[in-house]
């Protein structure tokens, strides 16, 4: 017996459009929409009154324009109105920066077929390593690219963080204000800083963020793992990050002593440059004499910053050199 | 009717087929530009279009009893569920990051699978009595 005509699958139809657009929301959820937005200028988190910064504009247009040794800022630049310090003269040049507070050294180096900026920080006080959010908000998908973070916070030196907007756990605090108080797994390794300018890495599972803040942190970044701890390497060639294990681009933060810090950006994923491995980048903060180290964002996010210029190449896929959008960065300023 | 349902079933098969070849492919473009970054979620999405659908439908079509369209609609839309929820899942894991919301698509998913298979079964039961 011959059939009719063949009838429309209204059901099927409205299944797979339903389907489709939840889809498209998840999508648009996780890597688009922002949400649980907390801005900065909300949150009573005062500076301390011997803190002394660069006022961001002066920054931007004091970026060098050759590689002259010993250029040196305007008298006026070295010291803000807040500022309790005695007005000084930063002396900088491409890869060097100094004033009364703060001796930055950046130095490139070449290992495992990867160029490696470092980053030699020594402070008078710990209040100069301080860390900046995107737009000045906290909260999921607010982002910014590292140099216009940098420039909003009137850094000398910036490298980025550790995304934390990409995901909803996690502990994060930030200059003393504690944003997230959600462990993200199992296995979380947090970096903190204590107000004395200290580092510690600690499991999320073992001491909760509330407890951190009552003992005193002042930052703690999510991301990891730890590379060094109490002058130990704690990964090894197998360990991951999200299941990576590869060379990439990499960044790190690590403290060496009491107020002597190095900020590590490794290039990675073009021809020139492998990448490094978590192993690889371990024995690199090791072998700056990193008492503790910890790993921070790396991929497409690897930025080093200073005064107004980038000072690596950061790529996402290899084949141009962008920086991408992060929640935050770290920075000296 | 009887060969017409057939036709219908080796269509959906075929579909299911394409799927499952579909997902195949996409984890090995995706793995091409993930940067060594893996999930078992991703690597392994082209399970579920297979178990789930390329199995059903050769076995609907061996004992020649083919669901009604209403099952039909549950079962494949659970199975579009499971199958779209674990890319995503892969590509938040290669990402680093999550999402809450991709958890509704597997319970619904799930949930939409068990209906069909009972809607089936109860089917099947009805026309034994009938006989």
């Amino acid at each position: 017996m011959k059939r009719g005509k063949k009838s429309i699958n209204i059901g099927g139809i409205i299944s797979a459009a339903v389907i489709t657009i939840y889809t498209v929301f998840v999508l648009l959820d996780a890597f688009v929409i922002p949400r649980d937005i907390v801005r900065v200028e909300d949150i009573d988190v005062s500076r301390p009154e011997s803190h002394s910064s660069l006022p961001p504009e002066d920054i931007v247009s004091s970026k060098p324009e050759t590689k002259e040794e010993s250029e040196i800022l305007p008298e006026s630049q070295g010291s803000s109105e807040e500022s309790s310090f005695e007005p000084h003269e930063p002396v900088y040049t491409d890869t060097y920066y100094s004033d009364e507070n703060i001796t930055i050294n950046i130095d490139t180096v070449r290992e495992h077929d990867t160029d490696i900026y470092i980053a030699d920080i020594k402070l008078a006080d710990p209040s100069y390593l301080r860390a900046g959010l995107a737009n000045g908000a906290f909260g999921r998908n607010v982002k910014a690219i590292t140099s216009e973070i940098a420039k909003e916070c009137g850094a000398i030196l910036a490298i980025n963080g550790d995304f934390y907007g990409f995901r909803d756990r996690g502990y994060v605090m930030r200059n003393g204000y504690l944003y997230r108080g959600s462990v993200y797994s199992r296995d979380s390794e947090d970096l903190v800083v204590y107000a004395d300018g200290s580092f510690e890495i600690v499991k999320e599972t073992d001491i909760s963020a509330d407890e951190l803040a009552e003992n005193g942190a002042e930052q703690i970044f999510s991301f990891g793992p730890g590379l060094v701890v109490n002058g130990k390497i704690t990964v090894n060639d197998g360990e991951e990050v999200e299941q990576a294990m590869n060379s990439n681009p990499r960044t790190a933060i690590g403290e060496i002593e009491p107020l002597h810090y190095v900020f590590v950006v490794s290039d990675g994923r073009t021809d020139e440059s492998d990448g490094l491995s978590l192993a690889e980048l371990a024995e690199v903060m090791k072998g700056l004499g990193c008492v503790n180290a910890y790993n921070l964002d790396g991929g497409g996010s690897s930025t080093m910053w200073f005064m107004g210029r980038i000072v690596n190449n950061p790529t996402s896929h290899g084949s141009s050199s962008h920086e991408r959008s992060v929640s935050d960065i770290v920075y000296i300023g | 009717m009887y060969t017409s349902d057939k036709k219908g079933a080796l269509m959906r098969l075929f579909i299911y087929i394409g799927v499952t070849v579909f997902c195949a492919v996409f984890f090995l473009v995706y793995d091409r530009f993930s940067h060594g970054v893996h999930s078992p979620f991703m690597t392994f999405m082209f399970a579920i279009p297979m178990v789930l659908g390329v199995i059903p439908c050769g076995i609907f079509l061996a004992v020649e009893r083919q669901p009604d369209r209403l099952t039909q609609n549950l079962w494949n839309s659970g199975v579009a569920m499971l199958t779209i929820s674990s890319g995503l899942r892969g590509v938040f894991e290669i990402a680093g990051t999550s999402s809450d919301w991709r958890i509704a698509l597997t319970i619904a998913g799930a949930a939409l699978l068990i209906v069909g298979a009972v809607a089936y079964i109860a089917a099947g039961r009805k026309k034994k009595e009938t006989l």
